[in-house]
């Protein structure tokens, strides 16, 4: 099987704590994939070691064919990784609109964009991803003053904006309202059929919603891959979650 | 042999400096790597200590030990001065604290050289160790043996201090994470005043223990600051052997090395300053605080 | 500028030209989004048009030694604006950005003696040089970050202090480099050989450089430097190669300065190591406090306070500009958090806020 992300071997230690464990993985290029798992299964790391912002322990992480391990984060971006954060991020200081333009800048394909006719342009056809996510409204307010909802919807535009080959999305749902979930399913059905996604969410409903297929970490290492409905009736996940109920989780602290 | 015959006695005040350094350099790293104060009036406080120690010395032993302890307490105080200074600024970050003492030591130096003048002051030392001793040939001030003798005493015990003890361990424990003092119950505002208050002593020994040697004058303070600077970088910050090494090596320059070629002394000094911050920079800087992402939270 | 009431003028009169104040009386204290490119021009008006008025008229108002400070400041200014690109835009709080100002003077004083007195021409060769040092330098100080960084700029500056004043040959050691020779702004115009003719020039230099950067700052460039400020982990994600940038900008940040060093040698027709001291560098963060972080018009307006208190209100205290000058750094980072937040940008945002 041929897949645009293949891991092998992945492992991560923060000291003592292994956070991911010889993983192997394989996410199909056009796929809506989702990885879900009991705090601190490692999901969050996983994706923190495919978008490049830690290196692994050891292992090898290949993006379309290429081994990208030690590629730098930026460089990974530029090549079609894009993501979204677990606590949103967003330049404070500028605008909602200067925020998206910033995000397109480097995917953009045009040279000069640091004039302003050009940077112009560039942030008018990012309209349409403040369209998605319904915060069109919001592009001249500074990013800073956002409420929390508000900012994770901004998040997801600016992940749209780099023009992604593969979008990772770190619990996109979380603190948002029903309708901001909808749009957010809209948005992410909305994806040209090639774009992969991988998704890390607690909330199955929305999981099902969206992944054809599902990937359950524990402990750092893979249990169980398959359908949403093969992963519900999974009674190796049951265990796996109700096992490590009200454990709190240490790794999922470490972005 | 005749060659390093001369050196020898160049060589023993470079110890004997190299020690000083130690010591003054213990109180600015105390408040940089554990406080995270960048104290630029920590030449200051050097040169307060040691224009207090000029003064009241006379000559005699008792003399030099109240001007050892008025320098103490002068340091402690002007440490007690910082301590109020940056206590607001604490959550506002580095800059503005490193600018505060900036205007502290702008004031300071002020008041030191309206009192004092632009003179520098000889200090009297007691009367007992003012002569010379002979050794392999050599005549040597008595007191820059003792001196080397204290120093050496002072730094073995900090070493002891932050190695064996409770408070070394606590203080080890905040330098690696300043969150550390708040979890072990501390109040954090209690843990700066102290680190002031101690880096401020340390500060007014060094200058009144090494009056002597780096005299109390207009420069002392600029020129203390960028040693201890030195030795820290030298060293690497939170580094106790590191740092001794660094100063002794300084001290070296500074005597040997300039009685050796004072064209090139400077250069090798700042020489070896740019080698290891590069050296450094390349492994992902300094003191491990070099690549810190703003806005990672530290979980 | 008039009354010598010292302690109160710095907060007071620099609070208008605060472009950071809260514009929106809402924004939380600590990540605000003071909107720094909303361009309040009635607050910048105010304090510009009175600084414009002050210029013009100087030359006819005030003395020699007057002129001679207006040109210092301007010249201090422009080193100023240097640390609002590097600490106020792309958030590199530089303590030792008098050493590029000090190559620039030293690039000028040299041309200068060896008969190359084209002012234009020491400009670009002193900019350049400056910029030279910065990219070579900057190789090392891009890669530290807080408190690192501030000791990192401190011990190249101090570095290239030591530098100069043992390279004998070429910058006359710690003595530094007298008698430079007045310089010709273009070929074929008059030598500048007053105090009026030097302040034309130095005027005329300084509101070309500070309007160049003046309007990159306000371009998309402008946005990529806060972007990387605001946060840089983010910048990366998104793909934006940062340590470039910021390297780019300490470079150009370093030209800047180096520009300054250039016209403070024509100036003073007077170079030494003391013009890239930690006490310069230290000073000038000190204007862009006043300033306000992303204002170039408020560092250059701060860089006059400056030489004000020191050179001229300390006239009834002789010997005490330092006491001055101290006693408003003090109050500055009490009473202006904004200036000072501003350029405090790399403190990691605590979620507890603990020590």
């Amino acid at each position: 099987m041929t897949g645009v992300i293949e891991i092998s071997g992945l492992t991560r230690a923060f000291g003592a704590t292994v956070a991911v464990s010889d993983l192997d993985l394989t996410f199909a290029a056009g796929g809506r994939h989702a990885v879900i798992g009991p705090n601190g299964a490692g999901k969050t790391t996983l994706l923190n070691l495919i978008a490049g912002e830690l290196r692994p322990t050891s292992g090898r992480i290949r993006y379309d064919g290429r081994d990208v391990t030690r590629t730098a984060r930026a460089k990974r971006s530029r090549l079609g990784i894009a993501r979204t954060f677990q606590q949103p991020t967003v330049w404070s200081s500028l605008s909602v609109a200067d925020n998206i333009a910033l995000a397109a800048w480097p995917h953009a394909g045009t040279r000069g964009t640091w004039r302003r006719r050009r940077y112009r342009a560039l942030s008018e056809s990012c309209e349409r991803h403040l369209e998605t996510v319904g915060i069109t409204d919001l592009a001249d307010r500074p990013a800073g003053a956002l409420a929390h909802g508000e900012r994770r919807m901004l998040d997801i535009a600016m992940a749209l904006a780099a023009d992604p080959r593969v979008l990772l999305l770190d619990e996109p749902a979380a603190g948002l309202t029903e309708q901001g979930v909808a749009r957010l399913l809209a948005a992410v059905r909305a994806l040209p059929a090639e774009v992969t996604v991988v998704v890390v969410e607690h909330d199955f409903a929305f999981v099902s919603a969206v992944a054809d297929t599902v990937t359950v970490l524990h402990d750092g290492k893979l249990l169980a891959t398959g359908t949403p409905a093969e992963i519900a009736a999974d009674a190796s996940v049951r265990t796996a979650y109700l096992g490590d109920l009200g454990e709190p989780g240490v790794v999922e602290e470490v972005r | 042999m005749g060659a390093l015959n001369a050196h020898l006695v160049p060589a023993v005040d470079g110890v004997a400096y190299g020690l000083l350094l130690y010591v003054a350099a213990a109180g600015l790293t105390l408040l940089f790597g554990i406080g995270g104060v960048l104290n630029i009036a920590h030449g200051t406080l050097f040169a307060l200590g040691g224009y207090l120690a000029a003064t009241v010395s006379d000559g005699s032993w008792s003399s030099a030990l109240l001007g050892l302890a008025v320098a103490v307490v002068g340091g402690t105080l002007g440490g007690a001065v910082l301590a109020v200074g940056t206590a607001p600024l604490v959550e506002r970050g580095e800059l503005p604290q490193a600018l505060l003492t900036f205007g502290l030591a702008l004031v300071g130096g002020d008041i030191l050289s309206t009192v004092y003048g632009g003179d520098e002051h000889p200090v009297v030392v007691p009367h007992a160790v003012n002569g010379t001793v002979h050794f392999f040939g050599h005549v040597y001030p008595t007191y820059r043996l003792m001196f080397i003798v204290i120093a050496a005493v002072l730094a073995v015990a900090g070493t002891l201090v932050l190695g064996r003890t409770r408070v070394g361990a606590l203080l080890r424990a905040t330098a690696d994470d300043r969150a550390m003092v708040g979890a072990m119950g501390y109040a954090p505002w209690r843990v700066h005043a102290a680190l002031c208050a101690a880096a401020g002593a340390l500060a007014g020994l060094a200058g009144g223990l090494g009056a002597p040697i780096i005299g109390p004058g207009p420069d002392t303070a600029d020129k203390v600051l960028m040693l201890s600077m030195v030795v820290i970088v030298l060293g690497g910050p939170g580094s106790v052997l590191g740092a001794f090494v660094a100063a002794v090596a300084v001290g070296e320059i500074e005597t040997l090395g300039v009685s050796i070629s004072s064209d090139w002394a400077p250069y090798l000094l700042f020489g070896m300053m740019a080698a290891a911050l590069i050296v450094r920079a390349l492994r992902g800087g300094l003191g491990g605080v070099g690549i810190a992402m703003p806005g990672k939270a530290r979980a | 500028m008039s009354a010598p009431t010292s302690p109160v003028t710095p907060s007071g009169s620099a609070d208008p030209s605060v472009e950071t104040e809260p514009v929106m009386p809402t924004v939380r204290a600590s990540q605000t989004a003071r909107t720094i490119l909303s361009s309040p021009r009635l607050r910048v008006g105010a304090p510009a048009t009175a600084a414009a008025v002050l210029l013009l008229i100087a030359p006819s108002t005030f003395d020699g030694y007057g002129i001679g400070l207006l040109s210092k400041a301007l010249a201090l200014g422009v080193l100023a604006v240097s640390v609002v690109v590097l600490a106020g835009f792309a958030g590199l709080p530089s303590v030792g950005q008098a050493a590029p100002f000090m190559v620039g003077a030293y690039t000028a004083g040299i041309m200068g003696q060896h008969g190359h007195g084209i002012g234009v021409v020491q400009l670009v060769c002193g900019a350049g040089a400056a910029a030279g040092f910065a990219a070579v330098t900057g190789l090392v100080v891009i890669r530290t970050r807080e408190l690192a960084f501030l000791m990192t700029t401190l011990a190249v500056g101090e570095l290239a202090v030591a530098v100069a004043g043992q390279w004998h040959s070429l910058t006359g050691g710690t003595d530094g480099m007298y008698g430079i020779p007045p310089v010709r702004p273009v070929p074929g115009t008059a030598l500048l050989d007053s105090d009026k003719s030097v302040y034309w020039y130095v005027l005329a230099a300084t509101v070309v450089v500070v309007a160049v950067a003046w309007r990159v700052l306000r371009s998309p460039v402008g946005k990529l430097l806060l972007a990387c400020r605001d946060h840089e982990a983010r910048m990366r994600s998104a793909g934006h190669p940062v340590t470039l940038y910021q390297w780019l900008a300490y470079v150009a940040a370093g030209a800047l300065a180096g520009f300054g060093g250039v016209l403070m040698c024509t100036v003073n027709e007077y170079v030494s190591p003391a013009d890239g001291s930690f006490a310069n560098s230290a000073l000038v963060l000190l204007a862009v406090v006043l300033g306000g972080a992303t204002s170039p018009l408020g560092a250059l307006l701060g860089a006059g306070l400056i030489v004000a208190t020191r050179d001229w209100l300390s006239g009834p205290f002789p010997g005490h500009g330092p006491l001055l000058l101290g006693l408003m750094f003090i109050i500055a980072v009490y009473a202006l958090p904004n200036g000072v937040a501003g350029v405090k940008v790399r403190l990691p945002r605590r979620p507890g806020g603990s020590a």
